[in-house]
């Protein structure tokens, strides 16, 4: 008796390994898939905001990115890191920080724009004075 | 510290230590963490709490939202004691905040890019008003110059004179004060278009008053007065909207402040909503509703911050609906107004006329319909539709949208969108407004009088929109839209500059002067001003070309010009308005030099001058003033080398000088028509001695020069009493207008005597005849080679002379045995079988009369055939309607080749062409049909040589293409022998030329047995021997020139500038058959020199050194025929299937494949046959043929790159198999990455799964 109840414990035992915790394991598995994904993206978008013309003035917000992003990618290399909420927490700081930089970014680029225009404004407005006078002396000559 | 101090053993105290240090280093820890977390957190709530982040509440509200949730989150994380996640939420906060900030800076930044870019464009536009203005003041001014000069000529006229030039002369004045007023009225700046259109035609009445249009000058200067006082009238008109607009403008601002102060109101009461509707939680209540509310209310602040203050009302309404909750807006309302949102910033950003706006509008109008029919969902669905296609709108200019490609949004909304055929009813929409327009212009061109200014345009204007309106009841959409696209065409062609210079059936008749103008939308002013040019100088020289075709000059004179001018309205229809320009001004020169008023010529157009006399005699005149057509066969032709005068003929010249000073007299003199005929005779016998002396041949000359003297002398003996009033003839340079002919000339003219005089109607009809004559004189001059046959030609030639004067005493039967007897020396000379009678057609004798006919017989055949026709054989009709066929042929073949003009072969097809004509005027019909088949032949090769594939030729096509070179090689030869031939006279150059003769009969053997290699060779040598006999002959007569003491323009001169200008022309044609083919790419080197030559030949040009301006265009030339005749790509003319597009090699039928496999279908295997033939066939020239195979989307990556990888290399192993070379050939496959289709049908598919070819060939 006693050994049929070693067997059926051990039975059970089989199962749910063979079911529970497959499964959960299998989750695993793909939510450090998707840290993983997640990373590389954010290094790639990392290097290229590092290496856009506004680059220089977003330096320390840049650095301060790299510097969560590799603390992530520490934390990813253990599967209990890479499934945590502190995980989690710190890709979004590190979402968060990359949209700032971009965000910062492009209103640099924008105020460039805006010089350029300005500049070519300027320029117009001294080829509109030099043609009013030319055209003025043309006027006083011909008539 | 009891503990430590008091009765605690040393062991437990050392126990302790360690536990001390862990606590003490915690603490600091703790201490260093929370100075951390104060930090972050600090400077999070610093963010929250500045005044800043009010602002961004309202523009960036979401943002500000997030941060304060984050900032609060790493409060509780701190009183929790989780001091790292409480960083990292500040963190966030920070981001938020910083983010909202650039954000709003960006906007804010943009904002004042788009105003200041807006300033920009509308200086720009003012700049460039000022620029249209500075442009038509300077031309005013260089213009005032040659006004003042025209002011000047017309000072010096007698107030009275009514003459035409002097009419045209006012009506330029007045038109000139008329342009001074209108510039004082800035008409220029103004009412650009209106004054640019009279200062064009004022330009056109100077350049028509320069060409001795007077009548078009006078209509055209009037036009360009009523021109400029329209010009006035708008420009003042102008004037007074802008004045008006400073009102509007004022008005408009007080509306802006009035809507600004609403719009702030409208701001300030949702403001006040919105604290209530915190006050009664509603965030907590309904989120949904609160946050409508708050994105309305930062819409408002943000339309209010963009000055768009009616929106900012709107949505600062809607904010307070929402947040009191009486808003009735559904969702279809809701997203109605977001589309309608993203419209007004569309048009605010100028995008009106945007393709996407209107599909954009139409699916908007969607929307509304269906909120109208209640169709909430279908509403929704097309208002956010409507709003993503005006989010994709782009200011580049582009295709009409369809669906998927109007943006990414676009394409989402698609997808997201009801199932309705969009691109269908954007088309059936497109189509409406293109039918609206269309009878919008029909009612506006119907009110402008178009219908009876341009009737023919206006009848095809409503036939295409009668079309386009059936197609689009039929449902045929496209259709209809090409139809309407057709009619607006057709009735802008309806321009009032081309119809108000055509006379007489405006727009309906044959001449159409200006040719279709293109459209001119799009033009820059400085394109404007080049078309305008252009059109001037187009129809100046279609004036001059009718003027020259009514007064019945020699057709082949007008040959060139015609060509130019045709080929100048090409290049306008074109848009190459500088171009069209070059040619039309050329062609313009040309026929001025045509039509230069020679004394004959001058009469007819002396019929409008004052002198009563000259009026009443014009009639006669003008019959007899016809001038002498040259011949083909004596002209010399263009780089033709012409005898100069020799020391031998030394003793004539001071009697020579004499009848020219006798002349010049003389035609001070002719005052009356009879005097004119008589002094147009003598100068012409005059050009006829001059071309004797010339030729050395003095004996000849000097009974003429005689007669000649006597003739002048005779001029003004005779009007010793006549009255000198009448205006008298100018003194025309008549050698540099009539080149000088290789043998004596008689006049033509003389042979009609004068009208109303009784023999006048005898021996009119010799008229023709003898003109007959003169032509058959031309050919048999070729024919003269010895001393004999030069006697025999000469007596022909005073043969012909005495007809003449037998005719002019009335004495027609002697005059027709003189004819008879010089027509037949002439046939004996040009090889011809002796004439003989032969009776035309039917009953009617012919007037050809037996040398042995007696006096009495000739007089009677005479007096029976009222239009005798000498022929030189026997009336053959069918052989006559042959001859006029291959003319016909020939004349055709003539058009086809017309952009050819420049080479030799398109030249050689002139000549024989002009040669086919003279024979079948002649009568020689079998003669003249072979010749136009040659001539045919050889406009053919010039077609063929332009590489036209789809403009076949009908003879020659067959010839190998390799070879058709050596057969325009060998028509150059000949070109060059008939060049070389009446240069010889020594013994070596005798013994050249016969050599050169032997070698030609033998390529002509040798073509004829289609040895082209032998017949390459021997042409060549020929080359060789008629070129050395050329250069032979120009050593021989390098002899010092006796400067000709007259001032008689040197026809030389003439010709050495026609040559070089000629040849410049050719190289520019040349040129840009090299920029169409990339020369400057890929013979950079020889295209530089080539450039360099063409500058240095254009400044000698301008220097008038005529000779250099040729060499230098001859190198030029060399250049570039070098570079064009390297070996090219082409496509061998008996294989099918195969075409070159780019850099790329299309295949029809496609090459497909089994399915899922890599077989080519064996339907495929001719296709790539054929291109496994094309390729060999340019080994010499291919580097590289990249075989790339693509596939569908359907598969797995991997899978479709092998397969496509596996299928290039299919075709690849196939082509070698088919003897390519295989390191010519290399495969590669794209798998399904480069689609040129969509994937999600099943045509897309299809389409993408292909092989491209990638030609890479050596330059």
């Amino acid at each position: 008796m006693k050994r049929l109840l070693t067997l059926a414990l051990a039975a059970l035992f089989a199962a749910g390994a063979l079911t529970g915790c497959g499964a959960s394991q299998a989750d695993q598995l793909i939510a450090k898939r998707s840290v993983d994904e997640r990373l590389q993206t954010y290094s790639t978008v990392l290097t290229k905001l590092g290496a856009s013309p506004e680059a220089e003035k977003t330096r320390i917000e840049l650095d301060q990115a790299a510097g969560w992003l590799r603390r992530a990618e520490a934390l990813s290399v253990t599967p209990e890191g890479a499934v945590s909420t502190r995980m989690d927490m710190l890709l979004d700081v590190i979402d968060g920080q990359l949209v700032r930089v971009k965000a910062e970014q492009s209103r640099q680029a924008a105020e460039r724009r805006f010089e350029g225009e300005r500049t070519r404004f300027e320029g117009e407005m001294g080829r509109f004075e030099s043609i009013q006078k030319k055209n003025a002396e043309l006027r006083g000559g011909a008539r | 510290m009891k503990l430590f101090k008091g009765n605690a053993p040393q062991g437990m105290l050392r126990s302790a230590a360690p536990k001390l240090v862990i606590i003490a280093l915690a603490s600091t820890l703790a201490a260093c963490g929370s100075s951390q977390r104060s930090r972050s957190l600090q400077a999070a709530q610093t963010r929250l709490d500045s005044p800043r982040a009010r602002q961004l509440e309202a523009t960036q509200p979401q943002l500000v939202q997030q941060a304060g949730a984050f900032a609060k989150a790493a409060k509780k994380a701190e009183e929790r004691g989780d001091i790292d996640v409480a960083n990292l939420k500040a963190q966030q906060s920070i981001q938020r905040f910083e983010t909202a900030i650039s954000l709003d800076e960006r906007r804010a930044t943009e904002a004042k890019m788009r105003a200041m870019e807006t300033a920009t464009e509308s200086l720009s536009a003012k700049v460039e008003d000022l620029d249209r203005e500075r442009d038509a003041l300077s031309k005013f001014r260089d213009a005032e110059m040659r006004f003042a000069a025209v002011e000047a000529e017309l000072n010096q006229v007698r107030a009275d004179d009514k003459s035409a030039r002097a009419e045209a002369q006012r009506a330029i004045i007045a038109a000139r004060r008329k342009q001074a007023e209108a510039v004082g009225a800035k008409a220029p700046l103004n009412a650009a278009d209106q004054y640019n259109r009279a200062d064009a035609l004022l330009a056109s009445a100077l350049a028509a008053l320069d060409g001795g249009l007077e009548a078009d000058a006078k209509q055209l200067a009037e036009q360009a007065r009523d021109g400029f006082d329209q010009a006035i009238v708008g420009a003042k008109a102008e004037s007074e909207n802008q004045v008006a607009g400073a009102a509007d403008k004022e008005r408009a601002a007080g509306e802006t402040a009035r809507a600004k102060a609403a719009a702030k109101d409208a701001i300030e009461t949702a403001e006040v909503a919105r604290a209530a509707a915190q006050a009664a939680r509603l965030p907590q209540q309904d989120r949904a509703r609160y946050t409508q509310g708050e994105t309305y209310l930062s819409m408002a602040r943000a339309r209010f911050d963009d000055a768009d203050y009616v929106k900012a009302g709107e949505r600062a309404q809607a904010a307070t609906d929402a947040f009191k909750g009486e808003s009735k807006a559904g969702a279809a309302d809701l997203a109605i107004r977001d589309a309608e949102d993203a419209r007004g910033r569309v048009l605010g950003m100028g995008l009106a006329d945007a393709p996407g706006t209107r599909e954009a509008d139409y699916t908007l109008d969607l929307a509304r319909d269906a909120k109208k029919a209640g169709d909430e969902p279908r509403a929704v669905a097309l208002a956010k539709k409507a709003l993503a296609l005006y989010q994709g709108v782009r200011p580049q200019r582009a295709m009409p949208p369809v669906a998927g490609i109007a943006g990414p949004g676009a394409a989402v909304a698609v997808a997201a969108a009801a199932p309705v055929d969009l691109h269908a009813a954007f088309q059936q929409y497109e189509v409406e407004r293109a039918l609206v327009r269309v009878r919008h212009a029909h009612a506006d061109a119907l009110a402008a009088g178009k219908d009876s200014v341009c009737p023919s345009l206006f009848r095809g204007f409503e036939a295409f929109v009668k079309l386009a309106e059936d197609r689009y009841a039929a449902g045929n959409h496209a259709d209809a839209m090409q139809y309407a696209t057709r009619a607006s065409e057709r009735l802008a062609q309806c321009n009032p500059l081309n119809e108000a210079l055509t006379p007489g059936t405006p727009g309906a008749g044959p001449m159409k002067i200006a040719p279709k103008a293109p459209a001119v939308a799009e033009q820059t002013p400085a394109e404007r001003r080049a078309q305008q040019k252009a059109e001037s100088a187009l129809v100046i020289a279609k004036r001059l070309m009718i003027r020259a075709q009514t007064r019945k000059v020699d057709p082949l004179q007008l040959e060139e010009p015609e060509l130019l001018l045709q080929e100048a309205q090409r290049w306008y229809a074109r848009s190459a308005f500088v171009q069209a320009d070059g040619l039309a001004d050329e062609a313009t020169k040309l026929l001025r030099k045509i039509s230069m008023p020679t004394p004959a010529a001058a009469a007819p157009a002396d019929v409008k001058a004052p002198a009563p006399a000259v009026k009443a005699a014009a009639p006669a005149s003008d019959t007899q003033a016809e001038p002498v057509p040259p011949k083909a066969g004596l002209l010399p032709r263009k780089g033709e080398i012409v005898p100069v005068a020799t020391q031998t003929c030394a003793p004539l010249q001071p009697r020579l000088n004499t009848v020219r000073q006798a002349r010049s007299v003389a035609a001070t003199r002719a005052t009356t028509a009879e005097k004119q005929a008589q002094y147009v005779r003598a100068l012409k016998m005059l050009t006829s001695v001059e071309g004797l002396v010339k030729e050395d041949r003095c004996a000849q000359a000097e009974p003429f020069l005689e007669e000649v003297d006597r003739l002048f002398k005779a001029v003004f003996a005779r009007v010793e009493d006549a009255p000198a009033a009448a205006t008298p003839v100018a003194a025309a340079p008549v050698a540099a207008a009539t080149p000088v002919a290789a043998t004596p000339v008689a006049p033509v003219a003389s042979v009609a005597p004068m009208a109303g005089t009784p023999a006048a109607k005898t021996c009119d009809t010799l008229k023709r005849p003898v003109q007959s004559a003169y032509v058959a004189q031309g050919v048999a001059s070729a024919g003269v080679k010895d001393a004999d046959s030069r006697r025999r030609f000469e007596r022909a030639v005073a043969d012909l002379v005495r007809t003449e004067r037998a005719a002019e005493q009335g004495k027609c039967a002697d005059a027709r045995v003189h004819l008879d007897r010089a027509v037949e020396a002439f046939d004996a000379l040009s090889g011809k079988p002796a004439a003989k009678t032969a009776p035309k057609a039917g009953a009617q004798p012919t007037a050809r009369v037996n040398a042995a006919a007696t006096p009495a017989a000739v007089a009677a055949a005479a007096a029976v055939a009222p239009t005798p026709t000498v022929v030189a054989e026997p009336i053959n009709p069918a052989a006559v309607a042959a001859a006029n066929k291959a003319i016909g042929r020939a004349e055709s073949m003539k058009r086809r080749a017309v952009s050819r003009q420049a080479t030799p072969t398109y030249q050689t097809g002139a000549q024989l062409l002009g040669k086919a004509r003279d024979l079948a005027a002649v009568g020689r019909a079998s003669e003249a049909s072979a010749v136009a088949d040659q001539a045919a032949f050889a406009f053919s090769t010039a077609v063929d040589d332009s590489g036209d594939e789809a403009d076949a030729p009908e003879m020659g096509g067959a010839l190998p293409s390799e070879w058709k070179p050596v057969y325009a090689m060998i028509l150059d030869t000949l070109v060059l022998r008939d060049r070389a031939r009446p240069v010889v006279k020594t013994d070596a150059e005798q013994l050249k030329f016969q050599s050169a003769t032997s070698f030609m009969e033998k390529s002509r053997i040798a073509w004829r047995d289609k040895d082209y290699v032998a017949a390459k060779r021997f042409t060549e040598a020929a080359k060789v021997d008629l070129e050395g006999v050329i250069s032979l002959a120009e050593t021989r007569m390098k002899a010092p020139v006796p400067v000709a003491p007259a001032p008689v323009a040197d026809p030389k001169a003439g010709e050495a500038e026609i040559g070089a200008r000629s040849q410049l022309r050719a190289v520019g044609v040349l040129r840009g058959r090299c920029m169409e083919r990339s020369c400057k790419q890929t013979h950079p080197v020889e295209w530089a020199s080539a450039d360099s030559a063409i500058n240095q030949a254009n400044s000698a040009l301008a220097a008038g050194n005529w000779s250099e301006a040729k060499a230098q265009a001859d190198t030029a030339h060399a250049s570039l025929t070098d570079i064009l005749n390297r070996p090219t790509f082409f496509i061998p003319a008996d294989t099918s299937g195969i075409r070159r597009v780019g850099n790329q090699l299309m295949l029809t039928p496609l090459v497909t494949f089994t399915t899922g496999g890599g077989a080519i279908e064996p339907s495929a295997l001719p296709t790539i046959a054929a291109l496994a033939e094309v390729l060999k066939a340019n080994d010499a020239v291919i580097q590289r043929l990249r075989i790339v195979g693509h596939t569908d989307s359907r598969g797995s990556d991997r899978t479709n790159l092998a397969l496509s990888e596996r299928r290039a290399n299919t075709v690849r192993t196939a082509l070698i198999d088919q003897g390519v070379s295989p390191s010519k050939v290399v495969a590669a496959g794209m798998g399904e990455a480069n689609p040129i289709d969509s994937n999600k049908t099943a045509a897309g598919r299809e389409r993408n799964r292909r092989v491209e070819f990638h030609l890479t060939v050596n330059q």
